[in-house]
């Protein structure tokens, strides 16, 4: 587990742009945060690392985004789902395997999702725009990562 | 290519609705059915099955089967079927584009695909038919921000966009951290009734700065004073946060009315249902010596009637789509 | 009486016409994530070449799964809202078993393995009847090696068909007894939907078109698998 502090949504987006370089076709990244905890920023310096152009904007009405960059990015948010049975209308096992897909409140979606996938954790700082992140790789293919995921937030990283 | 007057079948499946709607000559509304606004076990005689989420498969065939009875018009005399192609949700809009294509194979007739944000724009005509163009739309609804240009019924400039939430959203979710309950738009409208917009300065982004907007930072920033203040009067925070919103749409509009000659400013989309806005709006029109194209409820938030609008007055431009065109999640709008 | 099939469950997607005589015309093609563009032009195909309209159906017959949503979604969506403009009965039928009715005469098990993406597929088993294939266990969905598992534990002479077949081969040759069909046979065929729905439709098996519902298998709330290890 890698504990991370960020001083604006410019750092959460550099961060985001970090984890990026690691991931490959099929990985999941489940974000958890409040409102306004900056899951959207993440996504945002995560599709720019690579090389999305096209303005990475929230899902929460559109439910999925799709960006092609070096990998296609699905971008989801089940913020509005109700239950579980919302699931479906994602196709998420189809979508799963076209690139790699970050799902925004994705926690309350984790029956529906890989139990092999890194989460990352957004809580309020002190300041209006500090923020501390937990990521967890679950499963072996993050944990083979684990070293590069280290070296990858060391500007960030905070002993937890 | 179909005689004037003559009736169209709309069908819309973007995202959360299930509609349909027949409109005829692309302006006369003789249905429109939105699957959550109507009972459907009442009206479909208790067979449509219990489904929780957007179930559009299940849905598909009760709102047609509504829409058509409404309308008095008999399967024969429809003349086309359109339905939303896209932008949206993928497994939603291949269920419309399904239904719209196989009812155009049975009745044997054209299929038009259309283009959700496209409908949005011509949904102003159909309450406003004496509509002058060139105006420029306001086209704000929970997943899209944009300001266009529209120079001719079917030639449009799309202005500028918001860079990271759609400013319907921006609404929901700070009703949503204000525990307001759902929809977050109305129930902010009814409170900053009781409240004073200028209790609060929220930021007001990007207002001075080109064409796109940004409404992420101003949702953090109500989020940011709350956990600060929690004790704030509610209407106030919800009246100045709900005024940063309108302002910072209606300084554009007028801004982009006066650099291209507009005539007047036409709000569309779910959040053009805001009394606060459609004021501001009105105000500012009255102030610019422009008209104010203010849509009913019913023609702002999703609905097949615009899309069967659309349909029509592509239908006339451009003939009948393809049998081979499929859903496109990412439909942008045609710029002419 | 003049069937339309639809089927369009896995990465094949079709249709095909037909009668008491059998199938009149059928038209395929397998290209993943097409279906919405191909499925239309392919019903006006099939009507075209066997000579008959639409309005000359007596019931439409569709493939209700399980296999991919959005494949499903087009399939079904097409299927339930011609039979409703049309004014007629529907067949059900599901993918699982359209698979197997083609290897009706081989005598041995029949194990129909469907990719479901996520590591895992759906399967179920069948035995061979005179004119046809009765379902022994299934429809499910979980990884191939439970598959592998059950079909060892019978110890039957078993044909391993489907697209998950020839996705998990691996896993099942060399495997005693078991012998992969050949790939042709892999996905589910609009003719052997017509030729099953036909049969159906002569013990008047039918269903409204609200009655149709695609078989997802997979239940949103299911367990989670065993959670991995954590770094």
């Amino acid at each position: 587990m890698l504990g991370c502090r960020t001083a604006g949504v410019g750092e959460t987006r550099a961060l985001g742009g970090a984890v990026a370089a690691l991931v490959d076709v099929g990985d999941v990244v489940v974000l958890v945060g409040d409102l306004g905890a900056g899951k959207t920023a993440f996504v945002q310096g995560f599709a720019a690392s690579l090389g999305v152009t096209a303005p990475v904007t929230s899902p929460t009405f559109t439910l999925a985004n799709r960006y092609e960059g070096r990998l296609v990015v699905n971008h989801l948010d089940v913020y509005r789902f109700d239950g579980p049975e919302e699931v479906s209308d994602l196709a998420l096992p189809e979508l799963l395997d076209d690139g790699v897909t970050l799902v925004e409140w994705g926690d309350t979606i984790a029956s529906a999702l890989p139990s092999e996938h890194l989460s990352v954790t957004i809580r309020f700082g002190d300041g209006d725009d500090d923020r501390s992140f937990e990521l967890r790789g679950r499963g072996e293919t993050w944990n083979r990562r684990a070293d590069r995921l280290r070296t990858a937030l060391k500007g960030w990283a905070v002993p937890c | 290519m179909t005689a004037s007057g003559e009736p169209i079948l709309g069908i819309e499946t973007s995202c959360d609705e299930t509609a349909a709607a027949v409109v005829a000559g692309g302006r006369q509304v003789l249905s429109s059915v939105v699957s959550s606004q109507i009972d459907l076990h009442a009206r479909y005689g208790g067979v449509v099955p219990e489904v929780a989420g957007r179930a559009h498969v299940e849905r598909m065939v009760p709102v047609v089967s509504q829409a058509l009875v409404e309308s008095a018009v008999d399967d024969s005399d429809i003349a086309a079927v359109g339905a939303t192609a896209g932008p949206g949700l993928v497994g939603a809009l291949l269920v419309g584009v399904s239904a719209a294509k196989a009812l155009a194979l049975v009745w044997d007739v054209p299929f038009v695909a259309v283009n959700h944000l496209e409908a949005h724009l011509h949904a102003a005509f159909l309450d406003e038919p004496s509509l002058e163009l060139p105006v420029v739309v306001v086209l704000v609804s929970g997943g899209h921000t944009m300001l266009v240009l529209m120079e001719e019924r079917l030639r449009y400039r799309i202005l500028g966009a918001t860079v990271d939430d759609a400013a319907g959203e921006a609404f929901d979710k700070v009703a949503r951290y204000m525990g307001l309950g759902y929809p977050g738009g109305p129930a902010i409208d009814r409170l900053s009734g009781q409240g004073d917009p200028d209790a609060v300065a929220f930021p007001r982004a990007m207002l001075h700065d080109g064409w796109n907007f940004s409404f992420s930072g101003l949702k953090t920033s109500v989020i940011n004073y709350l956990r600060r203040q929690p004790d704030s009067p509610a209407a106030d925070v919800a009246a100045s946060f709900q005024e940063a919103v309108a302002d910072v749409l209606v300084a554009k509009a007028r801004r982009a009315a006066a650099e291209h000659g507009a005539l007047g400013l036409c709000l569309a989309g779910g959040v053009a249902a805001n009394s606060r806005l459609r004021e501001m709006t009105l105000d500012a029109c009255t102030a610019d010596g422009l008209a104010a194209y203010l849509p009913s409820r019913a023609m702002c938030t999703d609905n097949a009637a615009m899309v069967a609008a659309a349909a029509w007055w592509r239908l006339e431009a451009d003939g009948p789509s393809p049998l081979t065109v499929g859903a496109d999640p990412s439909l942008s709008l045609p710029e002419g | 009486m003049l069937i339309l099939g639809i089927e369009s469950a896995t990465g094949r997607v079709g249709c095909a016409i037909g009668g008491h005589e059998g199938v009149r015309s059928s038209v395929q093609t397998t290209r993943d994530r097409h279906h919405a563009e191909l499925l239309a032009p392919q019903i006006q195909a099939a009507c075209s070449h066997a000579g008959v309209a639409l309005q000359d159906l007596g019931a439409v017959a569709v493939d209700v799964g399980p296999g991919l949503y959005t494949g499903l979604r087009v399939g079904v969506t097409t299927a339930v809202t011609m039979a409703h403009a049309l004014r007629v009965p529907m067949v059900a039928v599901s993918s699982l078993d359209l698979v197997a009715y083609p290897l009706r005469h081989t005598g041995r098990s029949i194990a129909v393995v469907i990719d479901a993406r996520r590591g895992e597929v759906f399967h179920a088993r069948y035995g061979c009847l005179p004119g046809g294939v009765q379902r022994l266990d299934g429809p499910e969905v979980g990884p191939p090696d439970h598959v592998v598992s059950q079909i060892l534990a019978t110890g039957d002479e078993t044909l391993v068909v489907g697209d998950g077949a020839e996705r998990y081969a691996s896993m099942f040759e060399g495997l005693r007894g078991v012998e992969l069909a050949d790939p042709g046979f892999a996905h589910p065929s609009a003719e052997s939907l017509v030729l099953l729905a036909h049969a159906l439709a002569l013990r008047e098996e039918f269903v409204r078109p609200d009655e149709i519902q695609p078989l997802y298998l997979r239940r949103p709330d299911a367990q989670p698998h065993q959670t991995a290890s954590s770094s």
